[in-house]
């Protein structure tokens, strides 16, 4: 029973860090805005799978790893990701039994939400306006939400993440 | 719940606030940095792993080639080095005849750039070099061809450094053929020359040297030149746009420059033994290729 009181959360952990490697690894100048929000969509994922333990605690640090990361200003993300979860939170047990494409349309939405507030406090500390490309990732994220998805829903039900 | 997320709001806002109006987080963000430095390293790992392929699988036939190649370079260097270090006495004569004091060279230490995309809205770099090696902020950067930018956040074995040509970033120059000081600022791409009446003697071409006045880089290192020079009677400026000499985009390694210390012994006076620390001869280089 030792190891069932661990829950293997090491699998949580590990997920947000390849995340967070994802979100700085290099890519093509030309490819950048089509970069996907890594940590919005790991943090919702576990956000809905596992929403009585993963909170807005979680969201919270996690947010701050990513902007000493980016070098942002502190706690910008965390307040995105917060918003984020939070909306997930109240409707996970809805976003559980939908279908693929329309969990993809909710987080893509979810996504134009994270990315306007991401932008809105980027430009309050006084950062240069993005091109319309930004906008992109969000159409990224709802098309790799289904796989990822299935991809870490099998790696929870594998090692028993609970 | 609804509480939960108002409280991490109001956190997360007080946070913003305190970093970005007080800067009461810098050391904060240096402990979070540091812990995750290995995240950098292993964002950084296919680039590592190409590179070593390029140092360790080459035939011997290259290598002799560029070895020799290198013997020329460093021939042609060396000599002309030896009229530098002439040409430096004579200068360092002159001045005191003057009595004006002109420190050049301070410490030296080589960086690596971290190949990791981690400035979303800035131009920025990794470096890997932090507090430990006694990097601080504000700390001018160049390369082998001029002034890369300067150092904007330290973690103790990384730092982060914003570019020449970030929009909030400015850099006093001064035009290397008449001594015309001016604001250089980025703009995102290049940089422009800020304020300056249209009756300004800068013409296209002209190379601006860093002119130490702000006192964050040393003088006399080339910054930029120019590329376009417009005059409209219209408009109360100039619009002059000058393109960085650095090899802003493609550098990999970078040079950190720590301001002269009056006890230190002139580094001509000895060989550099260490070989992070090096003599510097790319201050008088840049003025040397120009003539």
């Amino acid at each position: 029973m030792k190891t069932k009181s661990k829950h293997a959360s090491w699998v949580i952990y590990l997920s947000l860090i390849i995340a967070l490697i994802l979100s700085i690894f290099p890519l093509p100048e030309a490819w950048q805005a089509y970069r996907p929000s890594w940590l919005l969509l790991v943090v919702s994922y576990w956000a809905i799978a596992l929403s009585y333990r993963f909170g807005l605690l979680w969201a919270f640090v996690w947010g701050l790893m990513l902007d000493a990361l980016l070098g942002t200003t502190l706690g910008l993300h965390s307040f995105a990701l917060c918003v984020v979860v939070f909306i997930v939170h109240l409707n996970h047990k809805r976003i559980r039994l939908f279908p693929h494409w329309k969990q993809a349309l909710t987080m893509g939405s979810l996504s134009v939400l994270y990315l306007a507030i991401v932008l809105w406090l980027s430009r309050l500390t006084g950062k240069p306006a993005p091109d319309w490309d930004y906008w992109f990732a969000a159409l990224i994220n709802a098309v790799l939400w289904p796989w990822l998805f299935i991809l870490l829903r099998d790696l929870r039900r594998y090692f028993k993440v609970v | 719940m609804i509480i939960q997320l108002f409280m991490a709001l109001v956190v997360s806002s007080v946070l913003m606030v305190l970093d970005y109006r007080f800067g009461y987080l810098d050391s904060a963000r240096k402990t979070v940095s540091t812990v995750l430095t290995p995240v950098y390293y292993l964002a950084n790992l296919p680039n590592e792993v190409a590179s070593w392929a390029d140092d360790n699988i080459v035939s011997r036939n290259d290598l002799q080639d560029e070895n020799r190649r290198l013997k020329d370079e460093v021939l042609i260097l060396k000599a002309q080095n030896q009229r530098l270090v002439g040409l430096e006495s004579e200068n360092g004569r002159l001045r005191a005849l003057l009595g004006s004091a002109r420190n050049l060279r301070g410490q030296r230490l080589v960086a690596e750039v971290l190949n990791v995309d981690a400035s979303k809205f800035t131009n920025g770099l990794i470096i890997n070099k932090g507090a430990n090696h006694g990097v601080f902020v504000g700390q001018a950067v160049v390369d082998a061809d001029g002034v890369m930018g300067q150092i904007t956040q330290v973690s103790n074995i990384t730092s982060r450094m914003v570019l020449l040509n970030d929009p909030k970033h400015a850099i006093p120059v001064r035009d290397d053929r008449n001594g015309v000081r001016a604001i250089a600022q980025g703009n995102g791409q290049s940089l422009y020359l800020r304020h300056l009446p249209n009756t300004v003697d800068i013409q296209e071409g002209d190379l601006l040297l860093s002119s130490g006045l702000g006192e964050k880089f040393p003088d006399g290192y080339p910054v930029a030149k120019v590329i376009s020079v417009t005059k409209q009677t219209t408009q109360p400026y100039a619009e002059i746009l000058a393109e960085p000499t650095a090899n802003i985009n493609t550098a990999d390694h970078v040079l950190l420059l720590w301001p002269y210390r009056a006890n230190e012994p002139s580094s001509f006076s000895k060989e550099p033994q260490a070989p992070e620390l090096e003599d510097n001869s790319e201050t008088v280089q840049g003025v040397v290729d120009e003539n």
